[in-house]
């Protein structure tokens, strides 16, 4: 914009001295003329008859510059037949052909070179002279004025205004670039703002913005805190759901005596069994939080890792258990802390649910993602899960023990946050499993894209 | 044993209590978190079951002033949330280990039967003996700073001997030790995985940081570092 600004200025400055120059040029073509017909008037007053019979002389003008050589400005005297009949002082030396013919009772001017290419503004006058009652004789009255004292004036003139100018221009478009900087600098302030909380390392936009933005970071701030709590009652209702229907599965479950209950406690206990599943697989699906939520903080991957293998080895207290990390420094997720330890969670549990003893996990660093894999020395994936992977949307009593349900939410998930899950087989003999994060780029968009960007984010995580 | 069982739901508590007493454990029964809390307090208690979603003082935090008080009795949490965020909080706040909600008894008898085997009560987190240290909170073990992989039940044999360095254990101690479930296990197995535990920890045989008594068990023979 400041860039616009000083082009147009600058443009605007230039065209205005131009038309000053202009300006200028002419009122001194017409002093110069001006000057030119008051000497014509004076040197036709002065001339008076020679001393010889029908000679005229004009000596006597008052004009001193006249009678000074070489001092810009001449006058001459001619007879029709272009004999000269009286030529000023200053005339001596300077080599200018005033010659020319002009009828009784006209002017003519006209430039013409003077002694050393000397540029002069010249004016003749046709009269007839009557040197007594029928004596008479056509003359030319010529008077040159030299045009460098004008010229010299110009460029002296020139030369002040493209200096004022620059100096003008200077100050005025330092006094824009002020003026704008201050002007946007609210704005500049929410668009790293807003940077910043797309990249996680905010939460919220800052208070005190100036009046006029003040609404936008306001409103901006609701949203964000607005979607986060939105998110959180909604899991602490799916929690409260879930427990409020596990508890009487959970009283049933106590108060059967499986060895003592015979087929019918088998069964009861076998459709408790599935109840619980059912539960746990639709609420799980229901809290994914599917997605980047802004302003939340970046999870490190590491740190998760850590805290879910020492929950395993509990979990798995009866088996005996390898499970290796290979940490990435700085490894960071930015998304929802309990996506992740669902996802990872879950395939932690399945390599170690089915592993002989070894379970890795490493985290790989590549310039777009993170990537969290898995691996185990059980038997590895059936060859229809490799092959197609895990069904789309599949429903939680269709899916398979095992592998199937939670792997088919690990990639529901992933896919929400744009990542990937890839399934193989590992060097340890058993299944591999990849969880590809992707990594949040920090872009420098110019003022203007962000806030468009913004909304694509919000818009792309609603639909 | 004393144990105490903190649970909302009345049928679930009663029925909790009558397995637990049969099993001949003492117990003393809360309904909410607060009294849970004064239970845990004045009461001498061996073991805790916690249930999260508690009424007055929520489970977490219930855990979280037990810990905080210095009570270093085992405790497992109940919870019907099934996800891993509750699970890694739970264990966190300074539960032991968890069951989802509902569970088999047999698997909270057995799983209580673990705690107290595994409880022996120590000051610090991290033990410390020669050149070999063992961080209780992440699992890991290291020796000179160098870290050592080791299987769980080789942590879990290394923990034990740890935990009473200088002193020397049966294997069929170390059996009962390693094995959350009563089940019949070989004493052969215990050699096996003592020499495995030489081999990581001392794979130069210079520290010989395990010493066989025969006919009497194994002494882990490094001296206890202050703490």
């Amino acid at each position: 914009m400041w860039l616009a600004v000083s082009a147009v200025l600058i443009v605007f400055l230039g065209l205005a001295g131009l038309s000053l120059d202009r300006l200028y040029r002419q009122q001194s073509e017409n002093a110069l003329r001006e000057l030119l017909d008051a000497q014509m008037v004076a040197l036709i007053a002065a001339a008076e008859p020679g001393s010889a019979p029908n000679t005229l002389t004009a000596d006597g003008t008052t004009e001193p510059r006249l009678q000074t050589p070489g001092s810009g400005l001449f006058a001459e005297i001619r007879g029709a037949d272009a004999r000269v009949v009286w030529r000023s002082g200053s005339t001596a030396g300077a080599f200018i052909d005033l010659t020319r013919s002009v009828p009784i009772g006209q002017v003519l001017y006209a430039d013409i070179q003077g002694g050393q290419g000397e540029p002069l503004l010249g004016i003749w006058r046709g009269l007839r002279w009557q040197f007594a009652p029928g004596v008479e004789q056509d003359l030319v009255f010529a008077v040159a004025a030299s045009r460098r004292p004008g010229q010299a004036a110009l460029a002296q003139l020139r030369r002040n205004l493209l200096a004022g100018s620059a100096v003008f221009a200077a100050i005025l478009l330092g006094v824009l670039l002020w003026v704008t900087r201050s002007t946007t600098r609210p704005l500049r302030q929410l668009e790293s703002e807003i940077a910043a909380v797309e990249a996680g390392e905010r939460q919220v936009l800052s208070e005190g913005f100036p009046r006029e933005v003040a609404g936008v970071a306001t409103g901006l701030n609701m949203l964000l805190t607005g979607e986060r709590k939105r998110i959180e009652r909604y899991r602490n209702n799916l929690a409260d759901l879930a427990h409020s229907l596990k508890t009487p599965l959970a009283v049933i479950r106590a108060q059967l005596r499986e060895t003592e209950a015979g087929e019918a406690g088998k069964i009861v206990a076998g459709e408790v069994d599935r109840m619980t599943a059912l539960i746990d697989r639709h609420l799980k699906r229901a809290a994914m939080s599917g997605g980047v939520v802004l302003g939340q903080a970046p999870v490190d991957i590491n740190a998760i890792l850590g805290e879910l293998r020492v929950t395993l080895l509990r979990a798995y207290s009866n088996k005996d258990l390898l499970i290796e990390l290979q940490p990435a420094p700085g490894a960071m997720f930015l998304g929802d802390r309990t996506d992740l330890l669902e996802m990872v969670g879950n395939l932690l549990d399945n390599a170690c649910k089915w592993c002989r003893s070894r379970v890795r996990v490493t985290v790989l660093e590549s310039a777009q993602q993170w990537q969290v894999q898995v691996e185990d020395d059980g038997p590895g994936m059936a060859p229809s899960l490799l092959a197609s992977g895990p069904e789309r949307g599949q429903r939680a009593d269709e899916a398979t023990p095992g592998h199937g349900f939670g792997l088919a939410m690990v990639r529901d998930t992933v896919e929400s946050y744009g990542g990937e899950l890839q399934l193989g087989s590992s060097a340890l003999g058993g299944a591999r499993a990849g969880l590809q994060l992707p990594r949040y780029q920090a872009k420098t968009a110019a003022l203007g894209e962000r806030p468009l960007d913004l909304l694509g984010s919000w818009r792309r995580r609603r639909s | 044993m004393r144990a105490l069982v903190v649970e909302d739901e009345t049928q679930l508590r009663e029925s909790l209590q009558q397995r637990l007493t049969e099993q001949g454990y003492t117990v003393d029964v809360a309904p909410d978190g607060e009294e849970g809390l004064f239970a845990g307090r004045e009461l001498p208690i061996d073991v805790a079951v916690i249930d999260l979603g508690l009424p007055k003082l929520a489970g977490l935090d219930l855990i979280r002033k037990l810990r905080a008080e210095k009570k270093s009795f085992p405790i497992l949490i109940l919870t019907a949330r099934d996800r891993w965020q509750d699970k890694v909080e739970g264990l966190q706040s300074g539960a032991d280990d968890y069951l989802a909600k509902p569970f088999q008894v047999e698997e909270l008898l057995a799983r209580l039967q673990a705690l107290l085997r595994r409880s022996g009560g120590w000051a610090t987190p991290e033990l410390s003996c020669g050149p070999v240290t063992l961080d209780t909170r992440q699992q890991t073990v290291t020796v000179a700073g160098r870290p050592v992989e080791l299987t769980s039940f080789e942590y879990r044999l290394l923990e034990h001997m740890m935990l009473r360095a200088g002193e020397v254990i049966s294997k069929t101690e170390l059996t009962e030790r390693l094995y959350a479930q009563d089940f019949e296990r070989d004493s052969n197995t215990i050699e096996v995985f003592v020499g495995r535990l030489r081999r990581k920890l001392d794979p130069d045989d210079t520290m010989k940081p395990i010493e066989t008594l025969r006919g009497r068990g194994y002494r882990l023979v490094l001296a206890r570092n202050a703490a």
